[in-house]
C-alpha cells in the first residue's frame, strides 16, 4: 500500500516535470519570431559559424564562452568561432578576390564600418537579408547595405588618472590647445580617426584644430588605435584622441575618457555571400543584435559596446558627455561614404601622414 | 652546351633534381617579381584587368615626404648595417676562430632572443628611455640632477641603433659558416710569421670572409628598409617617416579604400632599383671569389686563435653589453608584460598586479597554433634549403649561362616588399584553386614564406660554397665521377654545416614571419606570430606576451634540439 502510494506519487511528480517541460519549451519557442524558429534547425545541422572580428582576437575560453550562451539560447550545440583576420581593408580585399573564384568566404559575419561594408557591397558580396523578420527594430537596419547596427565606435579623449586630475581633464577639442599637453598627446597614425571631430567642430574648426595639434602641441602618433589608450596608461603620454579606455579600465589601468562631446560611428554585421554557414549566421547577428545576453558578451569579449545598451562604455558616454554621429548632422550614407574619404585626403597632409 | 654534354646532363637524375629546384626557386621568384612590376605599372589591381599606367610613381614621387622618406630611410639602412656589422663580425670571429670558453652561449641567446616579439622590444625602450617617464631617464636624471632628461628614444639615432642590433643575429648566421670554412692553416702561417692575432684578424680573415659580408650588407640593408617594427614604435609618434611606415600607411591603414598595393609595388620598385645597383657591385666582387678559396682537398684541422685573459675578459664584456641590450631587457620586458593585466613601467606598485592569468587564458590556443606554427616550421626551411642549395650550386660551382640572372633574380626578390610578395602567393592560390586547391589551407603560407626565404638560403649557402677550391670538382672529373654524384658525394658533404644553420636560422625566421602569414592566413591556419600580432592589436598586451614567452621556450627547446645534433654530427 505505501509502495503503490509511494510509485502514483512518483508518476504525478514526472507528469508534473514532464508538463511543466513542455509549457516552458511552448514558451521557450514562442519567444522566437517565426523566422527564427525555422532557421532553428537548420543551423542546429550547420552546426557551428564564424565572426570577422578585425584585429581584435579574443581567447578560445572567450569563445567558448560565446559558443555556450549562443546554444543555451536557441536551444542547439553551436560552436561560435571568433576569427580575428586583420585589418579591414585588406580583409575585404582578399574576400572581393576570392569571390572571384568562388572561394567560400573564411567568415559567415562580417562586421564593419559603413565605408567598408560599402565596398564589400559595391562587389556584391552581401546577402539580402530581410533583417526586419528577425525582430531586429528599423532604427537598427542600414537599408541600403543590407546590415544591422551592433556596436558604437568612438573617437574619444582619454587621459591618464594617475597624472592628469579630473578637473584638469580636456571638456572639448579646443582644450587640448593648452599649453600644458605640448609634447603629451598622442592619436594613431592613422588619418581616418581624425574626421570624427568635424562631427563635432565643423568642418573648417577641425581642420584648424589638427593644424594646431600638429605644428604646435607636437601630435605624436602610434602604429595601431589600441596602442592610444596602452601608452597613456603607462604614462608615457599624458592625453591620447581615437580610442576609448574600455579594455584597459576593465584591467585596472589608471585612464579615464574625458567628459567632453566625441565623434563615433556605427559599426555593422552583414551576412556574407555564399556564407557556408547562412543560417548559423542569420542567427548569431539575431543573438548580437538583439538578445542581452549576446549584447552583454560582445561587450565584454570583444569591447563591442552599443550606444543604446546599459552597462556598455558607449551607453555611458553617449548619455553623459554625448556622442555625435554622422546621422545627427546629415545623411549619415553619403557622410561616411563620401564626406569622410574627402576629409580624410585633406588631413592626410596635415597630419605629414 | 654540347650536345653530348647535355645527354649527360639529362641522363644524370641528380643533375635533373638540381635544374628542377632551380627552376622552381626561380618561378617562386619572378613570380613576386612579376607581380610587383606589373602591380606598380598598373591602374588598379591586377585582378581588375591590365590598365598600364605610371599613375602609382606619380603619387609617390609627388608625395611632399617622397624626399624626407628617401633620406631617412638612406641613413637608416645605412646605419643599421653598420650597427649589425660591428657587432655580428666580433661574434662571428669569437666563436670559430677563438678559444674562448663558453662561447656556445653566445650562440644559446642569439638564437633564443628571436623569440621576442618586435615589437615589445621597442616598446621596452620606450618604457626606459621616452622623455616623459623613462626609468632611464627618471634614474639618471636624479643621479646627476639633470634639469632636462638624457635620453630620448624617438629619433632616427635610436631607430638605427636598435633596429642593427635587432639584425646581428641573422647576419651571425649567415655569415657563420663562411668564418668556420676557414682553413686555419693561413692563420697558423701567419702566427708562424709573427703577425700578431689582430692583424691577422684584419689582414687574413676579414678579407677572405669579405665576400659573404659585402653579401649580408647587402641583403640585410634591403632587410632593414623593410624593418616596420622600430620605425613604427619608436619613428612614428615623431613622423620619423621611413620606406616600412609609409607602405603600411599604404597597405594597412589605407585612406578609407582598398589596400593601395600599386603604390607599394612602386615604392617596391625603388629598391630593387637600389638593389640592382648594390648586385653588380657584388657579383663584381664574386667574379674575384678565386681569390677566396678557402677550403681545399687539403683542409688542415682548424685551430684556434688563443686569446690572452684580459681578451678573454673584455670578449665577455662585450658579449654581455650585446646580451643587455637586445637579450636581458626585452626578455625581462616580455616576462614582465605577461604577469601584469595592462603595461605599466616596473615599479613596487605594479608588482601588486603580477599573476599567472594571462597564461591561464590563453593556454586553450597554444596546440592548434602550435601545430600550425610547427607544420611551418619544418616544411618552410625544408623547401627553401633544398632549393637554394641547388641554385647556390649552379651560380658558384657551374659556368650554366645565366647564372648570373639567377643570381639577381634572387637578389632582386628580396626588394619586393613583404606585404606584394604575400599578394602574388595569395593570387597564385587563387588562379590555382580550381585545380589545386592549396589556397584554404597551410600549404600556401609554407611555398610563399618559403619562396622569401630562398634568397637568405641562397646568400648563405654561396657564401659556403665559394669558399670550396675547384681542385676538389677536378679531382673528381678526372677520376671519371659524375657532376652530380660530385654535388651530392663532396660539395653537400663540405657544406653540410652550412645547411644546418641554414636549415635552423631559416625555421627560426619562420617562426616570426608575420607579414605572410597576416595576408595569407584562415581560421583554421594561425599560427603564433599572427596570435601575438592579433592580441597585440586588440590591446591584449599581456596575452601577446605570454604567447610570445611560449614561443621563448619553443625556440629555446629548438636552441638545445640544434646544439645536440651539432655535437652528434660533430659539425
Amino acid at each position: 500500500m505505501k509502495h503503490g502510494k509511494r510509485a502514483g506519487m512518483s508518476w504525478l511528480w514526472i507528469l508534473t516535470v514532464a508538463f511543466g517541460l513542455i509549457v516552458s519549451s511552448a514558451q521557450a519557442a514562442s519567444q522566437f519570431p517565426p523566422a527564427i524558429e525555422k532557421l532553428i534547425p537548420q543551423a542546429k545541422a550547420e552546426g557551428e559559424v564564424s565572426l570577422f572580428t578585425g584585429s581584435v582576437k579574443a581567447t578560445l575560453g572567450n569563445a567558448e564562452r560565446f559558443s555556450q550562451a549562443f546554444s543555451k539560447h536557441y536551444g542547439i550545440p553551436m560552436k561560435v568561432t571568433l576569427a580575428a583576420l586583420g585589418s579591414h581593408p585588406e580583409v575585404i580585399q582578399r574576400l572581393r578576390e576570392e569571390a572571384k573564384v568562388g572561394v567560400k568566404p573564411p567568415v559567415d559575419v562580417f562586421n564593419s564600418s559603413i565605408t567598408m561594408l560599402y565596398l564589400l557591397q559595391q562587389a556584391n558580396l552581401i546577402e539580402g537579408v530581410q533583417w526586419k523578420d528577425f525582430g531586429i527594430s528599423d532604427k537598427d537596419i542600414i537599408t541600403p547595405l543590407v546590415a544591422v547596427d551592433i556596436q558604437t565606435l568612438i573617437r574619444a579623449v582619454v587621459y591618464n588618472t594617475n597624472l592628469v586630475k579630473k578637473a584638469d581633464a580636456p571638456r572639448r577639442f579646443e582644450d587640448l590647445l593648452d599649453k600644458r599637453w605640448k609634447n603629451k598627446i598622442v592619436a594613431p597614425g592613422n588619418a581616418q580617426i581624425f574626421p570624427y571631430i568635424a562631427l563635432v567642430m565643423g568642418e573648417e574648426p577641425a581642420m584648424k584644430l589638427v593644424k594646431q595639434l600638429v605644428e604646435e602641441q607636437k601630435l605624436a602618433f602610434t602604429p595601431t588605435v589600441t596602442d592610444v589608450t596602452v601608452r597613456v596608461a603607462n604614462g608615457e603620454f599624458l592625453v591620447g584622441y581615437g580610442y576609448t579606455v574600455g579594455l584597459d579600465k576593465k584591467k585596472g589601468a589608471p585612464v579615464e575618457n574625458a567628459p567632453m562631446k566625441v565623434g563615433a560611428f556605427r559599426q555593422c554585421s552583414v551576412l556574407l555571400k555564399n556564407a557556408q554557414r547562412p543560417a548559423a549566421a542569420r542567427l548569431l547577428v539575431h543573438f548580437m543584435a538583439t538578445v542581452p545576453e549576446g549584447k552583454r558578451l560582445i561587450d565584454e569579449i570583444l569591447n563591442w559596446g552599443k550606444y543604446d545598451t546599459p552597462g556598455t562604455e558607449a551607453y555611458e558616454l553617449a548619455h553623459g558627455s554625448g556622442l555625435i554621429f554622422a546621422k545627427d548632422i546629415g545623411d549619415e550614407i553619403q557622410w561616411e561614404t563620401k564626406e569622410n574619404l574627402r576629409l580624410t585626403q585633406q588631413l592626410r597632409k596635415v597630419l605629414g601622414l | 652546351m654540347s650536345t653530348g654534354r647535355r645527354a649527360k646532363v639529362l641522363l644524370d637524375p641528380v643533375l635533373l633534381g638540381v635544374g628542377l629546384m632551380v627552376m622552381v626557386g626561380l618561378i617562386l621568384t619572378l613570380l613576386m617579381l612579376f607581380v610587383l612590376v606589373f602591380s606598380s605599372l598598373n591602374k588598379g589591381l591586377l585582378s581588375e584587368g591590365w590598365r598600364p599606367s605610371l599613375v602609382n610613381f606619380q603619387e609617390i614621387v609627388g608625395d611632399s615626404k617622397f624626399w624626407t622618406v628617401v633620406s631617412n630611410t638612406s641613413i637608416s639602412g645605412i646605419g643599421t648595417v653598420a650597427v649589425m656589422l660591428i657587432w655580428a663580425i666580433p661574434f662571428a670571429w669569437l666563436y670559430t676562430r677563438t678559444d674562448l670558453p663558453g662561447k656556445k652561449i653566445l650562440v644559446a641567446f642569439l638564437t633564443v632572443k628571436i623569440a621576442v616579439p618586435s615589437f615589445l622590444v621597442a616598446l621596452g625602450y620606450v618604457l626606459l628611455l621616452n622623455p616623459a617617464n623613462g626609468i632611464a631617464n627618471i634614474i639618471v636624471s636624479n643621479v646627476f640632477n639633470l634639469e632636462n632628461p638624457p635620453f630620448n628614444v624617438y629619433s632616427l639615432t635610436w631607430i638605427i641603433f636598435l633596429q642593427g642590433t635587432a639584425l646581428v643575429t641573422p647576419t651571425f648566421f649567415m655569415i657563420l659558416p663562411t668564418f668556420s670554412a676557414i682553413d686555419a692553416a693561413l692563420e697558423e702561417a701567419a702566427f708562424a710569421s709573427g703577425v700578431s692575432k689582430w692583424t691577422t684578424l684584419r689582414r687574413v680573415v676579414l678579407p677572405l670572409a669579405g665576400p659573404v659580408i659585402l653579401s649580408a650588407s647587402i641583403y640585410f640593408f634591403i632587410i632593414a628598409v623593410e624593418m616596420f617594427d622600430y620605425a613604427g614604435m619608436i619613428g612614428l609618434p615623431r613622423r620619423i617617416i621611413v620606406f616600412s611606415t609609409w607602405i603600411y600607411q599604404l597597405v594597412v591603414n589605407p585612406t578609407m579604400d582598398v589596400p593601395h598595393y600599386g603604390e607599394a609595388a612602386a615604392l617596391g620598385i625603388f629598391g630593387v632599383g637600389v638593389i640592382s645597383l648594390l648586385t653588380i657591385l657584388y657579383v663584381w666582387s664574386i667574379r674575384r671569389a678565386e681569390r677566396y678559396a678557402v677550403v681545399t682537398g687539403k683542409r688542415s684541422q682548424q685551430s684556434a686563435t688563443r686569446l690572452s685573459r684580459t681578451e678573454k675578459l673584455l670578449a665577455w664584456i662585450f658579449i654581455g653589453a650585446y646580451a643587455a641590450i637586445e637579450f636581458v631587457i626585452p626578455v625581462c620586458m616580455l616576462i614582465w608584460t605577461s604577469l601584469l593585466p595592462y603595461v605599466q613601467p616596473p615599479s613596487l606598485a605594479a608588482m601588486k598586479h603580477l599573476s599567472f592569468n594571462s597564461y591561464r587564458d590563453i593556454w586553450p590556443e597554444v596546440p592548434p597554433l602550435l601545430t600550425n606554427t610547427v607544420i611551418l616550421m619544418l616544411a618552410v626551411p625544408t623547401l627553401a634549403v633544398m632549393t637554394s642549395m641547388c641554385t647556390a650550386w649552379v651560380i658558384t660551382r657551374t659556368r650554366l649561362p645565366g647564372r648570373n640572372a639567377i643570381e639577381f633574380a634572387l637578389m632582386a626578390a628580396i626588394a619586393v616588399p613583404a606585404i606584394v610578395g604575400a599578394l602574388s602567393f595569395l593570387y597564385l592560390g587563387l588562379s590555382i584553386y580550381k585545380t589545386v586547391p592549396i589556397y584554404t589551407t597551410i600549404w600556401l603560407m609554407v611555398i610563399a614564406i618559403g619562396a622569401r626565404e630562398v634568397t637568405w638560403g641562397n646568400r648563405t649557402i654561396s657564401g659556403a660554397m665559394l669558399q670550396l677550391h675547384r681542385e676538389m670538382e677536378e679531382a673528381c672529373s678526372v677520376s671519371g665521377i659524375s657532376r652530380g654524384r660530385t654535388f651530392i658525394s663532396v660539395v653537400l658533404p663540405i657544406v653540410s654545416p652550412a645547411l644546418l644553420f641554414s636549415w635552423f636560422w631559416l625555421s627560426l625566421l619562420t617562426v616570426r614571419n608575420l607579414t605572410v602569414p597576416i595576408m595569407l592566413v584562415r581560421p583554421n591556419t594561425e599560427v603564433l606570430a599572427t596570435a601575438i600580432w592579433a592580441f597585440n592589436a586588440a590591446g591584449k598586451s599581456s596575452y601577446a606576451s605570454a604567447v610570445g614567452v611560449i614561443l621563448l621556450l619553443l625556440v629555446g627547446a629548438m636552441v638545445a634540439l640544434f646544439q645536440l645534433v651539432v655535437r652528434r654530427k660533430h659539425v
